[in-house]
């Protein structure tokens, strides 16, 4: 679905990608890991087509983004990091905004029941949770009806309830077989959601692979943990005592 | 180009309901405005300025009332009959504008019973009214004159007016009061709003949907353009229901949307460029508001550099409303309006050359 070939990338002196290759097959959770600064949402973001190409080759779905980026954003749906939405807006108002930019229809209430925000369909984005507002987010991303979607750190500053309900919203998406890029600072979460990970570190792929893999070749060089893993830990007992449903009120 | 439509129509619409569920930011100048207007015509709007005339009538001869009768028929005149040390009080504490004294020994007889040349003292202001209103008297002493001596002179004037509206201070005050809400309602809804778009990430996700920055810069301008023309429209159907308008509105309407276009062009060039909502906001002001005043001052100006500011967009609007305020009609106004619509169309192209996502 997506091919990255030698990907580079500068800030000015900063060289903010560095000879990046990897693909994402269909139907796949793709995970880039990374502490801040690593290059993950610049890659993303070159991969959309929001960047332009310094050096290197992406395609999706065999479409070249430097050469065709408006047929490459047709195929994708984009979460950003930061994402806000016009003021004053319903998500229904928002979500046929949306359509009609993409050219394309919306049934508004069944893409908000697939978020859970079925019956938020009147409110305004700024009266949402934050998780809520990430997965109106997810909701816009999918206006189109995308095979691929970007989700650039989607469970960032939420609760756990709120992440773990995101978590759901992901693995369904995968149920439906499109393909999902996400970055998150998470490991827990990637481990959790994604088939194959890159983990980056200045600009650079560090390794490829499932995590259960990378996990197999870190113990198998004699990796050894002192601190005894418990079968819960403190995240457990909150979801526990508080509900692991989907929350839909703030 | 059907899809572009259904995104410029769906932009649009989406606008226009974000200013409407704003009322505060977009409606708080164009409000404040009727509210002047309004406070205006329960204030200030009466018959129109009056010249206040004191008379001292030291006669006690009747062709003294004769006159004062005289004087007080002058429509611009408010007359009254007071003591010379009131009018010479009320004169220089600035509540008069001008002292007319009747001598005591006005219009005397000599012995063989004919009459003596006599004459009134009159003392002004050296303020408008007070200098206007000296030929005024005069006229009515020479009547007074005639009226008395029974003698028509050899030479007389009849003074005409070539152009028979007459103008109220509305008529100046109506174009000046339009012209501050296009220009605050341009600059507040374009540049700041477009820049906080760019600045919360709004614009970036649009930007992913695939649009061209045209259409999203002209469905802004187009929903800005329609709070600003309706805004216009009812400040002038509001000023025309409260007071007697002597301005072609029509014309008026015409000059003032144009020059709307202008004012929101360069707003959303501005606002499309720069990315910061307060900077984008402070460099509208810094580019309009000297234009404003040069264009203003543009006869106090060296010859050379007063010709540049005729080119200036807000020249046509002050040239185009100096016509219609001297009584003219669409034709007066048809150059500054086809330069208006020029410079509008150059802007809205450079707003969308100069537009950056992020």
């Amino acid at each position: 679905m997506v091919s990255v070939s030698e990907l580079y990338k500068s800030y000015g002196a900063i060289e903010a990608v560095r000879g990046v290759s990897f693909d994402v097959g269909r139907g796949e959770v793709f995970g880039l890991l990374g502490p801040n600064g690593a290059g993950k949402t610049t890659i993303l973001e070159t991969i959309e087509g929001m960047l332009p190409i310094e050096q290197g080759r992406v395609t999706v779905d065999g479409i070249d983004v430097a050469r065709e980026p408006e047929r490459v954003r047709r195929l994708i749906g984009i979460s950003l990091q930061k994402t806000t939405f016009f003021e004053r807006l319903t998500l229904a108002e928002l979500l046929r905004l949306f359509a009609d930019l993409y050219e394309t229809s919306v049934r508004v209430d069944r893409l908000l029941e697939r978020v859970g925000l079925a019956d938020q369909a009147s409110r305004q984005v700024k009266t949402l949770s934050e998780g809520q507002q990430q997965r109106f987010a997810i909701a816009v991303a999918l206006v189109n009806d995308p095979p691929l979607l970007f989700l650039d750190e989607p469970t960032t500053g939420l609760d756990p309830q709120a992440r773990r309900s995101l978590w759901d919203l992901v693995q369904f998406l995968r149920l439906e077989g499109r393909s999902v890029v996400l970055t998150t600072h998470y490991m827990e979460e990637a481990q959790q959601l994604c088939d194959r990970v890159a983990i980056l570190d200045s600009g650079r792929i560090l390794a490829l692979e499932t995590p259960n893999r990378l996990i197999d070749e870190l113990l198998a060089t004699g990796f050894h943990k002192d601190i005894v893993v418990q079968a819960a830990d403190l995240e457990d007992v909150f979801l526990h005592m508080t509900g692991k449903q989907l929350r839909t009120q703030p | 180009m059907k899809a572009t439509l259904r995104a410029y129509q769906s932009l649009t619409t989406a606008n226009l309901k974000m200013y409407l569920r704003n009322p505060i930011a977009s409606f708080s100048l164009f409000g404040a405005l009727i509210v002047l207007l309004v406070i205006y015509k329960l204030v200030f709007d009466g018959p129109g300025p009056h010249t206040k005339v004191l008379v001292v009538n030291s006669s006690s001869i009747p062709q003294a009332a004769t006159l004062i009768k005289d004087l007080r028929s002058v429509s611009t005149f408010d007359v009254s009959e007071v003591s010379s040390t009131t009018a010479g009080t009320m004169l220089r504490q600035g509540k008069a504008d001008v002292e007319v004294l009747i001598p005591t020994d006005f219009l005397g007889q000599n012995s063989s019973g004919s009459r003596l040349p006599s004459q009134l003292q009159v003392t002004y202001r050296s303020s408008p009214a007070g200098q206007a209103s000296v030929p005024v008297i005069r006229g009515a002493v020479e009547n007074f004159d005639e009226s008395v001596l029974h003698q028509v002179p050899l030479v007389s004037m009849v003074a005409t007016s070539v152009n028979t509206r007459s103008s109220s201070p509305i008529d100046a005050l109506l174009p000046g009061i339009v012209t501050f809400n296009i220009i605050g309602s341009a600059l507040m809804l374009a540049a700041g709003t477009f820049a906080n778009y760019k600045s919360t990430g709004v614009m970036r996700r649009v930007k992913g949907t695939g649009i061209s920055p045209s259409v999203f810069v002209l469905s802004h301008a187009t929903a800005s353009a329609v709070i600003g023309f309706l805004q216009t429209a009812v400040i002038l159907i509001v000023a025309s229901a409260l007071f007697a308008i002597h301005l072609d509105l029509v014309s008026l309407f015409l000059l003032l949307a144009l020059g709307y276009l202008v004012f929101l062009a360069l707003s959303l060039a501005i606002g499309g460029w720069v990315k910061d909502p307060q900077r984008a906001t402070g460099i509208a002001q810094g580019v309009a508001f000297p234009m404003i005043f040069v264009a203003l001052l543009a006869s106090s100006l060296p010859p050379g550099i007063a010709d540049l500011t005729k080119f200036l967009p807000v020249s046509y609007i002050t040239d185009g409303m100096q016509h219609l305020g001297d009584g003219g009609a669409l034709a007066s106004v048809e150059a500054d309006i086809a330069w208006l619509l020029v410079w509008a169309t150059v802007l809205l192209i450079g707003a969308g050359r100069v537009f950056r996502w992020d």
